[in-house]
């Protein structure tokens, strides 16, 4: 998926919800503006954040791991953003540009990095549990149901087992924890795990998710 | 922020907090920034980075070490088998160097047609002034040395008989000998002094040479000294023998003769002494190894026959400076590359961000 450009104000996400007056500067402007006044991020993340998130979910297809990416993105953003230069490339594209740089680094060691969050004193959060399923919503896993199946047999089984239930025959975390004897939390850790170990195995196939063409 | 994800709107609270945070820093002076700075270099990331600066400094080291030792492995061999080459192909009367391991490494101008004469012969003279004359009274000079020469193949047997012929033509012995497997050898030679260096060539003869040490201990002080106290002991002696044959009471006579007893035995004791030092200084003491050819040297650890506190201190001490140096040599071979290296990664690095700038 190509991210809009954003040059155009409120383009991406439900800007001005509650009252809150809608920033009409460009993302070039808020990120240049954001050098000597910080809260100007806020409104470039607010402008962004969802978007961002999909952009993740999608490709690692695993919430836990999209959900910390986005987190370490906005972080990694706000630090260097005096490198920032407008020279070609508009605010949205080098706010992307950081995020492909942190996919590339989880794919290449399966985590995800934590430096700038850690170097401005933000902690890392956990995912609460109903943001578990909206952001699982995020992912179209139809398109890739087919090199699911075939990689999902390389799996350990207790990942296995919670991918099958969940993703393949769709059902929810209180039946899958039922059927894995475990607790909820547990059976929302193996499918974490499991889908962030189908994905580095999918990109290492060198499959490219499909929801790349978003 | 409008969202339904309570994650999204958690991290737009952290962002403001540090942005808040950010705000306060640069509203703050400048000493208080670089304090806080300071601080903010948190003690688990500083101590992260000292672990990886410490683990890369011990991984460079243990990488020195092991280049410099397998490149003075790779020296020790090939100095050993090049100098006992220059010993097997120099002419006798050449100057020539001893292999590694000899006590006297240093054989310039040695001449072994000419025995007494040379560096040997040089050494006899007290305060090195100029070449000793053979057979002054005077001078002591206890002589031996050790050679190991590597035969040919199935010419052990051989050798070992005319090492034993070469004993007995000098006018000397086979002291002891022992043999391993029938293939390699020592013979423990006595040859008068003044035949060794002839032995010795005669020694060469019988094939390669792979090891010669000769040494001569200057013991001229030491008899003096003997035959001086066995002069004033004699004296002595002819003394109490003398009131002896005046004494005329029981006391003295005993008195006289107990301490006769006495200076006689130290008269026998010194004599003794002198006899020794005779006997070392007319015969002279050479080992002689023989080796076949494709034979491996024994290893020779005393060490592990009789250990000692001693003993095992020196070798850690031996130890100790031999990793050093080794570690001295590595970095001499790494240096050069790790700065060859830097320049790559600065270049490498300068094109990256002029890539990412464009």
């Amino acid at each position: 998926m190509m991210p809009s450009t954003g040059d155009e104000p409120g383009a991406i996400g439900r800007l001005g919800g509650r009252g809150r007056r809608v920033d009409e500067r460009t993302d070039t402007q808020l990120l240049l503006a954001s050098r000597t006044d910080p809260g100007a991020f806020t409104a470039l993340y607010r402008r962004h954040a969802e978007a961002l998130l999909r952009y993740f979910a999608r490709r690692t297809l695993d919430p836990e791991a999209a959900a910390e990416l986005t987190a370490e993105t906005f972080a990694q953003a706000f630090a260097s953003r005096a490198t920032y230069r407008d020279e070609g490339v508009d605010g949205v594209g080098w706010l992307y540009g950081v995020a492909r740089h942190q996919l590339g680094r989880f794919f290449r060691s399966g985590r995800v990095d934590a430096d700038a969050r850690r170097k401005l004193g933000m902690p890392e959060r956990p995912v609460p549990p109903e943001d578990f399923d909206r952001i699982e919503e995020l992912v179209d896993f139809e398109p890739i149901r087919e090199a699911l199946v075939e990689v999902l047999a390389e799996l350990p089984d207790r990942q296995r087992d919670a991918l099958q239930l969940r993703v393949l025959e769709g059902r929810e975390y209180p039946e899958v924890a039922r059927a894995l004897s475990c607790t909820e939390v547990n059976a929302r850790q193996r499918v974490s795990r499991g889908l962030r170990t189908l994905a580095l195995a999918l990109q290492e196939r060198g499959l490219a998710l499909a929801t790349e063409a978003d | 922020m409008d969202t339904e994800f309570r994650f999204l709107e958690q991290l737009e609270k952290d962002l403001q907090v540090a942005a808040a945070r950010q705000r306060a820093f640069e509203a703050a002076p400048l000493s208080e920034r670089r304090r806080r700075r300071a601080r903010s270099s948190s003690a688990p990331h500083r101590s992260a980075t000292w672990g990886t600066i410490a683990a890369s400094i011990a991984i460079l080291l243990v990488v020195a070490g092991a280049i410099g030792g397998l490149s003075q492995v790779g020296r020790d061999g090939g100095g050993a088998l090049s100098a006992a080459f220059d010993a097997a192909e120099a002419p006798a009367g050449s100057p020539t160097s001893a292999p590694r391991g000899g006590r006297v490494k240093d054989l310039a101008g040695f001449d072994t047609s000419a025995p007494g004469i040379g560096y040997f012969a040089e050494s006899q003279s007290p305060g090195g002034s100029g070449p000793a004359v053979p057979g002054q009274d005077l001078t002591k000079i206890v002589r031996d040395g050790a050679i190991t020469i590597v035969v040919p193949v199935d010419g052990f047997g051989e050798s070992f008989d005319r090492t034993t012929a070469i004993a007995n033509d000098a006018g000397g012995f086979v002291l002891s000998s022992s043999i391993s497997q029938e293939r390699q050898g020592t013979l423990v030679l006595r040859v008068p002094a003044a035949e060794l260096d002839g032995a010795v060539v005669r020694l060469r003869e019988l094939g390669r040479l792979a090891e010669l040490s000769l040494s001569g201990r200057d013991v001229t002080a030491e008899y003096i000294d003997l035959r001086s106290r066995l002069g004033v002991l004699k004296t002595q002696r002819d003394l109490i023998l003398e009131l002896l044959n005046e004494a005329t009471t029981v006391s003295g006579t005993l008195g006289l003769s107990n301490r006769y007893t006495t200076v006689q035995t130290q008269i026998e004791r010194l004599q003794g002494s002198l006899n020794v030092i005779n006997d070392q200084v007319d015969l002279a003491t050479l080992t002689v190894t023989l080796r076949e050819d494709g034979v491996t040297a024994p290893i020779e650890n005393d060490d592990v026959r009789s250990p000692s506190l001693g003993s095992a201190w020196d070798r850690a001490q031996q130890g100790f400076f031999s990793v050093i140096a080794a570690v001295v040599v590595g970095l001499g071979y790494l240096i050069p590359l790790l700065a060859l290296a830097c320049v790559v990664l600065l270049v490498r690095g300068g094109i990256m961000r002029r890539r990412a700038a464009s």
